[in-house]
């Protein structure tokens, strides 16, 4: 990844994020907001089904539908976990499909893939004449650039996506599962995919101590910290398959609770797909640490949350 | 207790101190299976060998725990069959047995049921893991038909591999009859360490070496350090943190052990012994004792046989 625009090029502040944006014009958009202002609306939606393509669409829907959350002609940044390739380790494509399908029906004009996922990727999913003509007309990311995070605890400045800054909308759409260190990755472990690789070494060395990464706490910030870039606009999470031991990579032991979750904070999001794992909140530290950031909320007592099934 | 400690570190003394040998990536290369030796399916691409910190790029985000068991390098192909569908062959080579067996009871773990492979294995719907020697192999079905192909790829593995290597002495102490049924995992560092239930807050042990190990409703861990003001210090360490930041309160205290109680109800039983450090968690507190107990009974056991 180059083209990375010099930090000086550009000084923006943010208040609200405590981020020094090396980066013009977009703080509306990074500021981060739900699509909707409905006293009604849940802060999540769980649909249960064994079509993974539905589920998706129906939680969307229940959430007030794409459309409250893409405008026409908006630029969309969809971030799928597609990395590994053994079962239970990625976001199945099904359900980036009907959320890319969703986009275009509400008239994104673009849609770029931030992990850039494989051809291979999509050739697990059974795709139409269609399917196939959008899944090509999804864009691959551009370079990345540097910025200063004051608000960071552990994280001062990170090299991220380009386009992450630039898209209009921010879709997150992880995949629940098991994590050999912060036990657990969902939408705040994602923002990795968006990261340039020197900043993920950092996020992995912590302390050197040992010469590769022992340290939990330390990532768990240094993620936590990188969500003060931006807040996802929406989040569509699998789990329906996910590893529940030695991720991320695989194989592990798979649980199949057919799941799709979807809301706005990715931080609440990432607080129920833990229970999906049996764990606890307090097991999960960059949850814990997103929370103290603002990000979001983990109170599952005090989320609205609307279960389905299809 | 010097009982307990004398057996720990006479076993300790006589084990396998084998070394990998200097042989490289052709060595691993070898093990793969060419396209014509398993019937149906063919490699599908060509082979990757990652050496050292390249593990980075086989497993982005997974490969600091192979780090900490001693990691050399790994191999990676993909097979398919006429179907299209796809098999995943990865092959670790670790710094020895003790290394591959390390990582090998940290992936069983909870994760499959035994199988007949190498020296140990497990398998799921969609995996075999096994350990042989100073390597670690794992084939995965990448899609449902890949399950057609994946025991003979296995095998086909298996057979390559000729060198074997024992498992850590640590380990036999709860490899008895008495903690029948517990899954035992060999522990190098902080990462393995933190993923076993219990206290958590492995990096403030930074023992040698250790083994943790189900046992009833309990967790039993028996850390290894270089000499006993080593494990002296480690102990008081995490003690004192724990006390004072970690939510822990002592029920009893001794000289070299103590009983401590989690804000969450959780006990630990913690007992120190020359270069030895137990431990023993969960939720009840007869239950801890009693466990904390038998593990020295094994311990003693084990050098009477």
């Amino acid at each position: 990844m180059g083209n990375t625009i010099n930090r000086r090029d550009f000084i923006f502040r943010s208040a609200s994020l405590g981020t020094t944006i090396a980066f013009g014009g977009v703080l509306e958009r990074l500021v981060g907001t739900a699509g909707y202002a409905g006293a009604e609306m849940p802060d999540l939606v769980v649909v249960e089904g064994a079509n993974y393509y539905d589920s998706t669409r129906r939680a969307v829907e229940t959430l007030g539908g794409m459309k409250q959350f893409v405008s026409k002609g908006s630029r969309v940044g969809l971030l799928v976990n597609s990395y590994f390739d053994k079962p239970g380790t990625y976001t199945k494509p099904q359900i980036a499909l009907a959320v890319i399908t969703m986009c275009y029906e509400a008239g994104a004009a673009s849609i770029t893939s931030l992990e850039d996922a494989p051809r291979s990727y999509w050739r697990r999913a059974t795709l139409s004449k269609e399917d196939s003509e959008r899944i090509d007309s999804v864009r691959s990311p551009g370079g990345t650039v540097t910025i200063d995070l004051p608000r960071g605890v552990k994280l001062k400045s990170v090299e991220i996506l380009r386009d992450l800054l630039e898209c209009d909308v921010l879709i997150n759409m992880p995949i629940f599962k098991d994590h050999e260190g912060t036990r657990f990755t969902g939408v705040l472990k994602n923002i990795m995919g968006t990261t340039s690789s020197s900043s993920n070494r950092f996020f992995h060395k912590g302390a050197l101590v040992s010469g590769y990464y022992d340290d939990p706490a330390f990532l768990s910030q240094c993620i936590a910290d990188a969500h003060l870039v931006r807040k996802p606009t929406l989040c569509v999470a699998d789990g329906t398959e996910m590893i529940v031991t030695n991720g991320p990579s695989g194989p592990g032991k798979i649980a199949k609770p057919h799941l799709v979750v979807a809301g706005t904070d990715g931080v609440a999001v990432d607080a129920y797909g833990a229970t999906i794992l049996g764990l606890r909140v307090e097991d999960v530290e960059m949850i814990q640490k997103a929370q103290d950031h603002g990000i979001g909320s983990a109170d599952l007592n005090k989320l609205r949350i609307t279960k389905l099934s299809v | 207790m010097l009982t307990l400690a004398l057996v720990w570190f006479l076993t300790t003394a006589v084990a396998d101190t084998s070394r990998p040998a200097a042989e490289g990536a052709d060595v691993l290369a070898s093990f793969f299976p060419s396209s014509n030796e398993i019937d149906q399916w063919v490699q599908s691409d060509s082979l990757r060998i990652f050496e050292g910190r390249d593990l980075y790029l086989l497993i982005d985000g997974g490969a600091d725990i192979y780090f900490e068991y001693g990691f050399i390098r790994a191999g990676s192909a993909h097979y398919g069959n006429t179907g299209g569908n796809q098999l995943s062959l990865e092959i670790y080579e670790m710094k020895g047995p003790e290394s591959g067996y390390g990582i090998f009871s940290f992936l069983a773990a909870g994760t499959g049921r035994p199988a007949s492979f190498g020296q140990a294995a497990i398998s799921g719907e969609d995996f075999v893991i096994f350990w042989k020697g100073r390597f670690v192999v794992s084939v995965t079905a990448l899609d449902e038909g890949g399950r057609t192909g994946l025991s003979e790829l296995v095998r086909a593995g298996d057979l390559k591999m000729k060198s074997e290597g024992s498992r850590p002495i640590l380990t036999e102490v709860l490899l008895q009859p008495q903690f029948a049924n517990s899954e035992v995992v060999y522990l190098r560092g902080a990462l393995g360490f933190d993923r076993q239930p219990g206290p958590g807050r492995g990096s403030l042990f930074r023992f040698r070496e250790g083994v943790s190990g189900a046992f009833g409703k309990c967790q039993t861990f028996v850390l290894r350090y270089e000499t006993a003001a080593e494990r002296d210090s480690a102990q008081q360490r995490v003690l004192k943190v724990m006390v004072n930041q970690g939510g822990y309160a002592y029920v009893s205290q001794g000289r070299s052990t103590g009983l401590l109680r989690s804000n969450r109800g959780a006990y630990l039983h913690v007992l120190g012994s020359e270069q030895y450090l137990q431990l023993v968690s969960g939720e009840g507190r007869e239950d801890v004792l009693e466990t904390a107990k038998k593990l020295r009974i094994a311990a003693t056991g084990q050098k009477r046989q």
